[in-house]
């Protein structure tokens, strides 16, 4: 683990960054701009974009030239459809930013570009019916629809058709490390560009009311800080202030459990983006292991067993729906689990309605599907490939697009402050902006962009850094499975899992027994098939990759 | 038997029955037999780039994990046995209360009957919000305000499953009956009420009326909803199932039907081809099943018959 | 007169229906409650009629967060009453030549109209006839018509009313005096129907009230067309999707704390049914006096 803590530092501080970058003034700290204090200018950022465009091969400059020429003949541009989702639907304003991006886009592209904007809840079925049925879309994000079903329902164009890519994707090329394309590839072939953003997870963390700790007593100095500034604790810490916890205020439930938190603390490489098979040791081994029947999915079970049994659960644990920072916030829960960033106290703190204490107890890792999890896909049936890439080339390189596309129309949705951030425009707030979509961590590139208030004017070279830096990335990283022709064993593992699995993980069982009617429910749906299928494909691509 | 002339006749007269037909036979082709050569998804690898009828065909390998699972058993026994329970509780509880309905003389039925179609207004989702308000083990109403007045001990409800069976009855029965028994209401109030009356007269009780003119009137009634349940009788209410007992694992064995049981897995699959192929399945058993009993019926007395 | 056993039987049938209106009554109560009562508390303490801390903050954040809802009401009241209107008439019609029993073709017809009970081509299908080759998505029709303008369940319904419940003989003597069939559909058997139209209307109007599913998928570009209930479900996910993935999501944080996650949903679907609560008595007094007033005389 300690190998790990220089990268660790850096995952922490960047990742803070991404967050607070798409978020509001809300989540900004004070932390975040003392610990950064780098002072490149955003011209300096744009100055890199146009670098971007100056790549183009001259067969870009001609199909633009050709474009154009065809637009004053028929006095119509062709149109490029982008796709992606916000938490609210539509902006209000999407109609003007668009007219504002074609105006743009018209000059130095020689087309007109639409952006598609959905709220999350209905992105996932419009998008597929659209896909499936020929509509217009060229470009989409494939955050909520996913990658490999988009790959399986044959919805994506390779990209390196015809040397498309080479030709007209030079930006992307250059701004996107060449293993990191590589780690979206499927059967070798290239289907999307990743967004460009930190890909290393999270590292666990228990965040505990600070007036929860006041009341105990504990002081939490006599713990040694980790890298990111927050005490660093064990388990052991953690059981501790919990049994005091728990003690001082036997009316309030100690944790608000909730899922996803299976391996959380551990750096287990949930491979394929299931739990069926993983790689218990990923930075060391290509070796598929079934988790659940490994020490430390034992370790962690007989953690939420002996908590269960203590009394620090809500006995509704597993039907309550609610999110943990809900149920801190209501009064009624003292802590949570959730994952550690810099900046991430301010946050929490905030979700949760009182000062939070933050303890690290887990690790930072780069799982194998961590930058192919939502890339940027292109339609199979886009009309114009050419004119389709070099818009997405364009949305990784070109300031104004980006900018548009992730802040809107400058004096109307946000205006630049002296010191080259910026925040909403004169008369504008969070509750009547017409285009905030705030959804940053999807864009592109936002990082040829401006950033918001509060952060660091070099957001996207820290990044940068802290990506090709990251010492802790699975040897596997890149390696995707396609599980369609087990579609069988992948349903009936679902269902086992669900039967058996989340009493386990919220210690509603007794480890032991629970543990072993979870495997032999595994078992029986056919899980060692599974897994025999996982590695062979990993053990193929490995091969291939030539990663040994 | 009409003779040759009057069938001539007869043809004409028809005429206008077509013209008023037309316009839902219409939108019947529309939306529901245009879309239909979509089926064949089920036996393809949907493949966009393909297209729904270029894409490969693989045969019945999309039906597989439908069967090739040591749950079939207990998906297939749960969804057949819930229906069935299903249709009977709630053809009888509908029949009951819509005579009810029908016999009581005052102004407050009005105010009855929009009440016990409030349940049928919210979705399942807050349905199921609703039933953890009553069951959760914590909070909930029953363990609070029932059983601790009562001196008994809580239940953690979401973990046993011998509940479970009543609960989804109930709240089946509880979210359904205002809507089934309207129909059965619309039948009752089409009988003639001067059956009623002479029975009356000849000094019939009102349960002898209800037991012997009402109910043997709604016979096609009953008999045609039945016979359109068992067309479903392989498909459950997914919200019912999955959303009510908040997707608990202990329960499974006792609330997992074909619909969970594809959903756990085509959440994250998202194959289409996977998620037609289940549709189809439980069509076509539903469609035999039905024909079956149609053709049953049909033998006893063509007059009930669905065609 | 009324017999001392009419008396009991009416005691009786009060009682069982006051049980029954108590049983959807009083869940919701609880519902309306919930959505009063302050977030926090609701998720400490959990579902109460009696909450310790009371809130319309649920409400203010649904009126003022987005679309307007007020806008969407007008849609979906303007929706459910074009559509009801078509729905009926259709149904109306098909039903009506269906329960003619020497139409010629009768029995294939019937057949037709059962099997769209249990087949269908599934979404991308239906949905590639309506944008593709009808391409009426981001339309009002997108609203009205997949789906829900005539389903076979409501015309097997009405089918099997005629042929029970008209008798023949009337439909004999309007033909032998001359009335055309459509006059004779319209000025015998459908008064006769009141009890079926009111019932078909009531199912109709209730599904077109409650539909989501055709805003959800047609409406990419039209906002301005959401319905009440279209509108409320996407806010409903939103809340969900963003509450539940906040771990994951980074910037997700921003505003979640603001966010009345679960008296929200509470309010979401009071504020639904609300209206149809209100104007149903009203409904059923006027439109549907044939089904309250004792039903119809032979």
């Amino acid at each position: 683990m300690k190998k790990k803590i220089a990268s660790l530092l850096l995952s922490a501080t960047t990742a803070a960054m991404v967050l607070s970058g798409c978020g509001s003034a809300a989540t900004e700290t004070g932390e975040q701009a003392k610990s950064q204090e780098k002072t490149e200018s955003a011209d300096e950022t744009e100055a890199t974009s146009e670098g971007g465009d100056a790549v183009e091969s001259d067969k870009a400059a001609q199909a633009i030239a050709d474009r154009k020429a065809e637009a004053e003949k028929s006095g119509n541009y062709q149109k490029v459809v982008i796709s992606f989702f916000d938490w609210t639907g539509r902006p209000a304003g999407l109609d003007r930013v668009n007219e504002a991006l074609c105006a743009y886009t018209e000059e130095t592209l020689g087309l007109d570009v639409e952006l598609q904007i959905i709220d999350s809840a209905a992105y996932g079925d419009d998008m597929k019916l659209m896909l499936s049925s020929g509509e217009q879309v060229d470009i989409f994000s494939t955050c909520i629809l996913g990658y490999s079903s988009s790959i399986n329902n044959g919805y994506v164009l390779d990209l390196e058709e015809d040397g498309m890519f080479d030709d007209y994707c030079g930006g992307i090329k250059e701004k996107v490390r060449q293993d990191y394309l590589d780690a979206c590839r499927v059967g070798g072939v290239l289907y999307g560009t990743p967004p460009i953003k930190d890909y290393a997870i999270e590292t666990c963390a228990v965040c505990v009311g600070q007036e929860y700790l006041d009341g105990i007593g504990y002081d939490v100095s006599k713990l040694p800080l980790s890298d990111l500034g927050y005490p660093k604790a064990t388990w052991d810490d953690i059981n501790e202030i919990y049994s005091q916890l728990h003690a001082k205020y036997p009316d309030k439930y100690v944790m608000a459990i909730q899922d996803n938190e299976l391996t959380q603390g551990s750096s287990v490489d949930n491979i394929g983006g299931d739990y069926f098979g993983t790689l218990l040791d990923p930075q060391n081994s290509l070796k598929i292991e079934d988790v659940y029947s490994s020490d430390i999915f034992k370790e962690w079970a007989q953690r939420a067993y002996d908590w269960n049994q203590a009394g620090y659960l809500s006995q509704d644990a597993l039907t309550d729906t609610t999110g943990a920072s809900a149920k801190v916030k209501s009064g009624s829960y003292m802590a949570m689990m959730a994952c550690c960033k810099p900046g991430y106290k301010t946050q929490i703190s905030g979700e949760c309605g009182r000062d939070m204490v933050v303890f690290d107890v887990g690790e930072s890792f780069m799982s194998s599907s961590s930058i192919s999890s939502f890339p940027w896909c292109v339609n199979q049936n886009t009309e114009d490939p050419v004119a389709t890439l070099q818009v997405l080339n364009a949305l990784y390189t070109d300031s104004t697009i980006e900018t548009l596309m992730c802040w809107g129309q400058e004096g109307k949705d946000f205006q630049v402050n002296s010191d080259g951030t910026i925040t909403y425009a004169d008369g504008v707030d969070a509750n009547n902006s017409e285009y905030y979509p705030n959804v940053l961590w999807l864009m592109p590139n936002p990082y040829v962009t401006y950033v918001w208030q509060g952060d660091p004017l070099d957001l996207g070279q820290q990044i940068s850094d802290f990506n090709d830096n990251c010492a802790c990335k699975s040897k596997a990283l890149g390696f995707t499975w396609d599980n369609s022709d087990y579609a069988s064993e992948y349903t009936a593992l679902k269902n086992a899992y669900d039967e058996y699995g989340p009493s386990v993980v919220y210690g509603f069982v007794e480890p032991e027994k629970g543990i072993a009617d979870l495997e032999n429910a595994l078992k029986a749906a056919g899980l060692d098939d599974y897994m025999a299928a996982k590695q062979e494909a990993l053990d193929a691509w490995a091969k291939e990759n030539g990663i040994n | 038997m009409p003779s040759k002339k009057t069938k001539q006749k007869n043809i004409k007269r028809y005429i206008p029955l077509y013209i008023m037909a037309a316009p839902g036979l219409i939108y019947l082709f529309i939306n529901n037999y245009l879309p239909l050569p979509g089926l064949v998804l089920a036996f393809k690898k949907f493949n966009a780039k393909k297209g729904i009828f270029r894409s490969d065909f693989v045969g019945f390998k999309n039906f597989k994990y439908l069967f090739a699972t040591k749950d079939a058993f207990v998906i297939t026994r749960n969804t057949i046995v819930y229906n069935l329970v299903f249709i009977l509780v709630n053809t009888i509880l509908a029949i009951f209360v819509a005579i009810l309905l029908a016999e009581l003389t005052s102004k407050v039925k009005k105010a009855y009957q929009s009440f016990i179609l409030l349940p049928y207004m919210i979705s399942m989702v807050i349905v199921s919000y609703l039933v953890f308000g009553f069951l959760s083990t914590e909070n909930g109403f029953i363990n609070n305000s029932i059983l601790k007045p009562l001196g008994m001990d809580p239940v953690s409800w979401y973990m046993e499953k011998k509940y479970w069976p009543f609960i989804l009855v109930f709240v089946s029965a509880w979210k359904g009956i205002g809507y089934n028994c309207v129909i059965y209401l619309a039948s009752i109030l089409g009988i003639d009420r001067n059956i009623y009356e002479s029975a009356s007269i000849d000094g019939a009780s009102k349960w002898q009326q209800i037991f012997q003119i009402t109910i043997p009137l709604l016979k096609t009634t009953i008999i045609m909803m039945t016979l359109l349940a068992i067309g479903r009788i392989f498909y459950s209410d997914f919200g019912l199932f999955y959303q009510v007992p908040q997707n608990q694992g202990a329960l499974f064995s006792v609330t997992n039907t074909i619909d969970t049981y594809v959903y756990r897995g085509l959440l994250e699959l998202g194959d289409m081809s996977m998620s037609s192929a289940a549709g189809l399945y439980q069509s076509i058993v539903g469609f035999i099943l039905v024909l079956g009993s149609n053709l049953i019926v049909k033998k006893i007395d063509p007059e009930y018959a669905l065609f | 007169m009324r017999t001392r056993e009419e008396r009991h039987f009416q005691i009786f049938a009060h009682i069982v229906m006051i049980i029954l209106s108590a049983l959807a009554v009083v869940p919701f109560v609880l519902l309306v409650i919930s959505s009063f009562t302050d977030n926090d508390t609701l998720i400490a303490n959990g579902y109460s009629f009696t909450p310790e801390k009371w809130s319309v903050y649920a409400y203010e954040y649904i009126f003022k967060t987005g679309n307007s809802v007020l806008h969407a009401y007008g849609i979906s009241i303007i929706l459910t009453i074009v559509g009801t209107a078509v729905a009926l008439s259709i149904t109306t019609m098909l039903a009506y030549a269906l329960s003619k029993p020497g139409l010629p073709g009768r029995s294939v017809l019937l057949f037709l109209v059962f099997f769209t009970l249990l087949f269908n081509g599934g979404l991308v299908p239906t949905y590639m006839v309506y944008s593709i080759t009808l391409g009426i998505k981001n339309t009002f029709w997108a609203l009205l018509i997949p789906g829900l303008l005539m389903n076979g369940f409501n015309v097997l319904l009405m089918k099997s009313y005629f042929c029970s419940s008209i008798p023949n003989e009337i439909l004999d003597a309007a033909y032998i005096d001359g009335a055309s069939e459509f006059k004779t559909f319209l000025s015998v058997v459908l008064p006769l129907s009141k009890p079926i139209v009111a019932t078909i209307g009531l199912f109709a109007g209730i599904a077109y009230w409650n539909d989501w599913m055709n805003g959800y998928i047609y409406l990419t570009k039209r906002t301005d067309l959401y319905s009440v209930q279209n509108l409320l479900n996407r806010m409903m996910q939103n809340i969900q999707y963003l509450s539940q993935n906040s771990a994951h999501i980074q910037d997700a944080g921003v505003g979640l704390a603001s966010i009345p996650s679960v008296s929200v949903r509470m309010a979401m679907a009071t504020v639904g049914v609300l209206p149809i609560l209100v104007t149903y008595p009203f409904i059923q007094g006027n439109f549907v006096k044939g089904i309250t007033l004792g039903g119809v005389k032979g």
